[in-house]
């Protein structure tokens, strides 16, 4: 599973191909980038975020989404203990979409979709 | 793509660490080598506790929500897990850690950078870098009619988010 998005001027920040490192802080990971919106000052405002996963796009035309949108990836995992098996991390969902702030309400709004 | 997760388990008076534990065995010594088989709980007695905690490493934006639950806290007749989250390490001792039945919904924990123990845990952590999540006490306490021999298997479940 990673991100991938485009720019204005065509370029493709893809999460494998960082190896999931940002470009501007090594502890960070690629999601960093895109939730601060680092590359925009190179390379113009974000087109298209998209969520890759067992061989299926999930893609958000961000010129359609708020001004103030935040993307949103939030993945939850779990790891079971029992003295068996080695330690596996299991992926068990993930929240992709984004959120904003409501002009009028002034309450966060998520539009998310979760994905197995 | 994901952090990396191990479980650091710490022993002794001074809060050993020993890293990338993967089992969390309960018996009648502290340390986190020695066979559960050779060292066993005699009936009417208690495991010593034992303190593991989860180390995350790898890149990430935010980590939260660090849960901890237990399929089962009475794996046989007389016989209960008990767990709590920690921040504050006591030497591990058989004396019953005055904890509840350890949870099978979930208990939830904070995150520190530097050690599972002190103050200033947060429950979402996007400083970067290595982070510790809180360290998990467990204890089996046994009173006089429990059953001999190994319990049933359990398993501890860890669960966490980040983006």
């Amino acid at each position: 599973m990673y991100l991938e998005v485009e720019f204005s001027d065509g370029f493709i920040l893809n999460q494998l191909k960082q190896n999931d490192v940002s470009m501007f802080d090594n502890r960070r990971n690629t999601f960093y980038d895109i939730v601060n919106k680092l590359c925009e000052e190179d390379h113009g405002k974000m087109k298209r975020l998209s969520l890759c996963k067992d061989n299926r796009k999930y893609s958000i035309d961000w010129t359609t989404v708020p001004n103030d949108a935040k993307p949103v990836c939030l993945k939850t995992f779990s790891m079971d203990i029992n003295g068996i098996d080695a330690n596996v991390q299991k992926l068990v969902n993930v929240e992709f979409g984004y959120e904003y702030i409501d002009a009028k309400t002034k309450k966060i709004i998520r539009e998310v979709e979760a994905i197995s | 793509m994901s952090t990396t997760v191990t479980f650091t388990e710490f022993n002794g008076a001074s809060a050993t660490p020993t890293t990338n534990r993967t089992e969390m065995n309960l018996k009648s010594i502290d340390d986190s080598t020695s066979s559960y088989q050779v060292y066993t709980i005699v009936v009417n007695s208690n495991s010593f506790t034992k303190y593991q905690a989860p180390l995350h490493s790898g890149t990430y934006n935010t980590l939260s929500g660090p849960t901890f639950k237990i399929s089962s806290n009475t794996p046989g007749t007389g016989i209960t897990i008990t767990g709590s989250l920690q921040s504050t390490y006591v030497t591990p001792s058989q004396v019953a850690s005055g904890d509840s039945a350890m949870s099978l919904v979930g208990l939830v924990g904070t995150f520190r950078a530097t050690s599972p123990f002190g103050t200033g845990g947060v429950g979402a952590y996007n400083a970067g870098g290595n982070v510790y999540a809180s360290a998990l006490r467990l204890q089996m306490q046994t009173i006089s009619s429990a059953s001999t021999g190994d319990t049933s298997p359990v398993t501890i479940t860890y669960m966490w988010s980040e983006s």
